[in-house]
């Protein structure tokens, strides 16, 4: 996963602009609020600068053009009453109309950011959903969904947050700034000297601490990996009377992780106090400079005091600026991580491939695959019967389980590789949907999915009858089983449902596949948490209720694999041997040897009897 | 109500124990509120040095800037100490209550674990625990500083102007009822909201986790839709979520203005009056601010303090849960190593519905006891009640002459080794695996142990050796290597009475083969339950104990149960006869 191909600057660009279609105007409006509420806020100080010059002042002063239409400063110093009336008032209604900006800001934000990840994760989804099986093999599962959860939400951060911060502090600092500047240039000059050193020293603080908090992080996972362990293996702890070591492992890594959050919290009380110290020194110096300003009479007192209002209004953000733009790194991250999924090739079908009703003999016809180089089978030849059972028996890495997923198609062979027919036609000429249709897997661990058993069981064929559900369950033994549950065939299987047993689940999988009613089944061993005599039924209820069936099983059981028509014994990836059960009996060879260890015999006899009786 | 405050007291239980910090922390906010307070006091006063007459008094002024530059000085110095302080309390808090938490979780009965989800156990000593942290840093230093700063500049204002200030109390109420309004109906939604949003999460878990299976069972639209439709319920309820949040910073903003535009009026009015000096009144703005920030903080604060609460609270359960009965003193062992005597036995997970009844056994040193059954008839309950991971309701068990609630469990435990089918292995070097039972092993002990249960050969083949470093769950090992590792550890060990259960999951016949001939090896003069699955074992055990439906149904040796006619026959011939055996 780490062969990243990183996105280009432009790619990232237009990876967000294709996502950000549909919520474009959201954000334009909420751009707009925020910009009108910033001006709203600048007029508070407006006010009360006029209030206090034209109501309290004695200086010479001036009153605005649009104000002269209506009042006139003496009019306001002869009536303080109503001038203090009217100035709350304005107070007031701007305070209203900047809340009304803020909501329209918030609101439009929102939707906007609920949209854009909706479609972030919606293509997501969607083009996981058609990724080749070889690719979801290759990559793990807790990575992908780390790339469609947390690295979207940092991304959704970066736009919808981080870059809407960026502008909206961008624009209160120039309009700030620019109205400061038109009341006193010197006064002015001096705050903007701090704005640079402020905002710089909290970036860079926050590029080095970052890392920090990833280890603190990291330090976390161990202990809930610790505990974890622990739970799992609780019988095997206590069997061996482990507690107290195991209660020692554990401390080390608390106390790793408290250590880290104290240090981390120490260098950010030092950031949050020198940060402090820093605004408050340039406020001081502004208020010391400004009264200076005031007395020499370059400044109105109301002047004065909007000056201040505005010059502390600007703190926070400018510090807030800095921590924004050293987290902003991290979105290219994760814009890399996602961009790598999207960019990643669906499964397609070949052109012209067709939609055909799978007949006639499956043939392996010189099969070379494997994976990342290392060959898995090795130029495998055989021939699958119409209707016949056909079972494999092979070691660990011998090459069974590829054999299934080829002839799935979950991998697909590549030119020079061999091929593989049914009844005369390439596998890679059928559309992929069509085939899986039309075979049944079970798979070793089986899986249920959290819904209902009824609907995992009906997962592969959605409008079954209730009827036609219980009559697999009934062949595959789990009727009886699933009945017994409180809330019987609507019971939640999983983590929030009833816990079934490997054997239960097994079995479930078992009437899924059945109820595809797949013209070629495969069992990827999938009885072997079954006891044996619930084993014996489920394949004798088979054998009468799947005639027609392509079967294949594959199992370590000699009494499995005997009652098959054909039996290819795999090995290395190579064919060993293949024939009826007799025939591979006759010869020395895995088989046999493997017969021979599994039955003693005793138990020969008592096959021999029991076939007799 | 009444839990809660048993929480809180709980809660400052843990705290009380770092009082010194608190303390200093609480100081240091009184000095950094106080001197916060104070400084708009110092700059009205400059303010009014410099417009009293048409003359400055610039010295004076100095004077005052020099104040407010040491009083900033030490506010800054005060919120820093402040800060480690609450930082280094919350975090040892944290430290003790999970290591609390994790010492009780090793003391609880089997019953307590198997009854609840790890996952869930685990978020209560993890998650649950952070969020309680985060409240109660919050806690520390919002909620005092808040409400510090709220009686601070009350009593400033106080101070300033008794009129101005009981206009400032007045709206005081319509601040707190907006934002508790928004507050509560916000905090609703956003729980909705994380709910539908973990719903989504745990499907995309799942799809993504078992494409294979929604491939191979090409069901990817169905899957897509049961995204879109939780997606849509996501979209829904964050919209409504977002309705409200958006309201509460603007209402909350529009009363500020309302405190602000009141005392600004009334302030200016005395100011007229000649009741006040402009610097006063600036100094009094300043307060009016001051004081109705803590009221925006303080409801979000204390929907974070109850969450940190209930979190707290699931932690406190775990803790609390009932452990299991102390263990006595060691006790000298009088029988014959290896004896077990099991005596009118009953025994229920479920109180009202009985499970084993007058169950009795008496098995002899070296004896083998096969326990055989369909799926789920209970055999891992004989294992509990055995190792003791369960006690029994009636009757006793007896190992080596003595009672076994009558000696330590771990003395117990120490004379049974146990290899089940769903092994487990820590993430750890194999050595540390190995040695689990006895960690100050030799190398030489372990290579023996891993070389009597076949392991050596493939463990010498591992890119590091013993020293391999295997993942969590066994990582990369197969399911038949991992079962020879539980042997090995149980063979280092070598206890007088063994507890073993055959696989039937899928494991390459020569593998399988190792495994029993491993077995076979330890077997040999120990005392062994052995959970059967081949008819070799069956037929070599001494007593067979046949269980169904939980209860042990039939118990003798292979003949005996044969001519009963009983059960055993009935399984026998179906499963061994009919089909042929059963490797």
């Amino acid at each position: 996963m780490e062969t990243q191909n990183k996105l280009s600057r432009r790619e990232k660009t237009n990876l967000i602009l294709r996502y950000l279609r549909g919520c474009i105007g959201f954000f334009t409006v909420a751009l707009l609020c925020a910009c009108l509420g910033m001006v709203f806020n600048a007029l508070t100080p407006q006010i009360i600068k006029i209030t206090v010059d034209s109501v309290l002042g004695t200086a010479e002063t001036e009153l605005p053009q649009f104000l002269q239409r209506w009042f006139s400063v003496e009019q306001l110093r002869g009536e303080p009453l109503t001038a203090l009336w009217v100035a709350a008032g304005a107070v007031l209604a701007v305070a209203a109309l900047r809340g009304l900006c803020t909501y329209g800001q918030r609101v439009n934000l929102s939707k906007g950011s609920e949209t854009f990840v909706k479609n972030i994760r919606d293509a997501l989804y969607r083009h996981i959903q058609y990724l080749s099986f070889d690719w979801h093999t290759a990559h793990a599962t807790g990575d992908i969904i780390q790339r469609c959860t947390s690295d979207v939400d940092v991304i959704r951060n970066f736009v919808c947050n981080q870059l809407v911060e960026v502008f909206r502090t961008v624009f209160l600092i120039v309009l700030y700034m620019s109205i400061m500047f038109s009341m006193n240039l010197k006064l002015s000059c001096i705050a903007a000297l701090f704005i640079p050193i402020v905002g710089l020293s909290s970036g860079v603080f926050y590029k080095k601490i970052s890392s920090r908090f990833q280890i603190a992080d990291e330090a976390e996972g161990a202990l809930t990996t610790c505990a974890q362990e622990n739970l799992t293996g609780v019988r095997v702890v206590r069997a061996f009377g482990r507690e107290r070591y195991e209660v020692d492992r554990f401390n080390a890594r608390n106390n790793r992780f408290s250590q880290l959050w104290i240090k981390l919290g120490r260098l950010l009380s030092v950031y949050w106090a020198s940060g402090t110290f820093l605004t408050c020194l340039q406020v001081m110096t502004i208020i010391l400079a400004g009264t200076v300003e005031t007395v020499r009479g370059n400044m109105t007192l109301g002047a004065f005091l909007a000056f201040i209002t505005y010059n502390e209004a600007l703190s926070w953000p400018v510090r807030s600026l800095g921590r924004v733009l050293s987290d902003m790194s991290k979105a290219g991250v994760s814009i890399d991580r996602v961009g790598y999924i999207l960019k990643a090739e669906e499964e397609s079908d070949a052109p012209g491939a067709e939609e055909k009703p799978l007949e006639g003999d499956i043939v392996f016809d010189h099969v070379t695959f494997g994976y990342g180089g290392q060959p898995v089978l090795k130029d495998v030849s055989f021939t699958i019967p119409q209707g016949k059972t056909f079972a494999v028996l092979g070691g660990t890495g011998s090459g069974k389980s590829t054999m299934v997923h080829l002839l799935d198609r979950l991998y697909d062979l590549k030119e020079g590789e061999g091929r593989i027919t049914i009844g005369g036609t390439d596998l890679r000429q059928i559309q992929r949907k069509a085939l899986r249709k039309q075979i049944g897997l079970v798979l070793q661990e089986p899986f249920l999915f959290s819904q209902t058993i009824q609907e995992n069981i009906a997962a592969t064929h959605p409008d079954a009858t209730e009827e036609e559900l219980r009559r697999m369950t009934q062949i595959a033994c789990v009727d009886e089983a699933i009945t017994e549950f409180s809330d019987g065939y609507n019971t939640l299987v999983g983590e929030r449902g009833v816990t079934l047993s490997g054997g239960q689940k097994q079995r479930i999988a078992i009437a899924r596949m059945l109820l595809q009613k797949a013209p070629v089944m495969i069992f990827d061993d999938s009885l072997s948490a079954v006891d044996a005599e619930t084993d014996t039924k489920i394949r004798a209820a088979l054998r009468e209720n799947v005639a027609g069936a392509t079967v294949i099983l594959i199992s370590h059981r000699v009494t499995t694999l005997m009652q098959a028509d054909c039996i290819l014994v795999l090995d290395d990836g190579k064919v060993a041997d293949i024939g009826s059960h007799s025939e591979l009996i006759s010869r020395p060879g895995i088989y046999r040897d493997i017969y021979d260890i599994q039955m003693s015999s005793d138990d020969r006899r008592l096959i021999e009897e029991g076939g007799n009786g | 109500m009444a839990k809660k405050n048993g929480t809180l007291k709980k809660v400052l239980r843990y705290v009380s124990r770092y009082w010194g910090f608190l303390l200093v922390s609480l100081f240091m906010a009184l000095i950094s509120v106080a001197l916060t307070l104070y400084v708009p006091i110092l700059v009205g006063r400059a303010i009014d040095c410099a417009v009293g007459a048409g003359q400055v008094d610039f010295p004076a002024i100095g004077k005052i800037l020099v104040q407010v530059a040491v009083a900033v000085g030490i506010t800054a110095a005060a919120q820093w100490v402040m800060n480690v302080m609450n930082n280094h309390m919350t975090y040892h808090v944290v430290e003790d209550v999970r290591r609390r938490a994790f010492s009780h979780l090793q003391k609880l009965p089997l019953s307590y674990l198997d009854s609840h989800p790890p996952g869930e156990t685990v978020s209560r000593v993890i998650s649950d625990v952070d969020q309680f942290a985060d409240g109660l840093l919050l806690g520390f230093t919002q909620l005092f500083t808040g409400a510090m700063t709220i009686l601070g500049t009350l009593l400033f204002m106080l101070v300033i102007s008794p009129k101005i200030m009981l206009v400032v109390v007045l709206i005081t109420p319509v601040s707190l009822l907006v934002a508790n309004f928004i507050a509560k109906r916000t905090y609703d939604m956003f729980a909705l909201q994380s709910k539908t949003r973990g719903e989504q999460t745990a499907l995309l878990d799942e799809v993504i986790g078992e494409q294979k299976l929604v491939q191979a069972f090409g069901c990817e639209e169905r899957m897509l839709e049961a995204f879109d439709e939780v997606n849509d319920r996501l979209e829904k309820c964050s919209l409504r979520a977002i309705f409200f949040s958006s309201i509460t910073n603007p209402a909350t903003r529009f009363v500020n203005s309302l405190v602000y535009a009141g005392v600004g009026l009334v302030g200016a009015l005395t100011v007229i009056g000649g009741g006040l000096t402009v610097g006063g009144l600036v100094s009094f703005l300043s307060y009016a601010n001051q004081y109705t920030k803590p009221f925006n903080e303080i409801s979000g604060v204390i929907t974070e303090l109850q969450n940190a609460l209930a979190c707290a609270g699931r932690v406190f359960d775990l803790m609390e849960a009932e452990p299991e009965t102390p263990d006595p003193a060691p006790v000298e062992e009088c029988g014959e190593r290896g004896s077990v005597a099991i005596r009118q036995v009953a025994f229920s997970y479920d109180k009202g519905k009985k499970l084993i009844q007058n169950f009795n056994l008496q098995v002899q040193p070296g004896q083998r006891i096969a326990i055989v059954g369909p799926t789920g008839c209970g055999k891992t309950t004989l294992i509990n009640l055995l190792m003791r991971f369960y006690d029994v309701d009636g009757g006793s068990i007896t190992v080596n002459g003595v009672e076994t609630r009558k000696m330590p469990r771990r003395q117990l435990r120490s004379q049974i080794g146990m290899v089940l089918q769903d092994t487990w292995l820590k993430s750890g070097t194999i050595r540390e695996n190995i040695a689990m039972g006895k960690p100050y092993a030799t190398q030489a002990e372990v290579e023996a142990a891993a070389k009597a249960a076949h392991a050596h050969s493939f463990i010498r083949r591992l890119p590091q050796g013993y020293d391999t470093v295997i993942g969590e769950s066994g990582g990369s090992l197969s399911q038949g290597q991992k079962q020879l590792l539980c042997i090995a550890r149980v063979m280092l060990c070598l206890p007088p009475m063994l507890i073993l259960d055959e696989a039937t999951s899928s494991i390459d016949t020569r593998t399988e083969q190792k495994i029993q001939a491993a077995f076979q090896r330890m077997m040999e003069g120990r005392t062994s339950f052995i959970v059967a699955h081949r008819l070799s074992t069956i037929e070599q055990a001494d007593v067979i104990l046949v269980m169904k439906d939980g209860q042990v149904i039939e118990q003798g040796n292979h003949e005996s149960l044969l001519r009963k006619g009983g059960f055993y026959a009935e399984l026998y011939e179906s499963q061994f006869v009919q089909e042929g055996p059963k490797p």
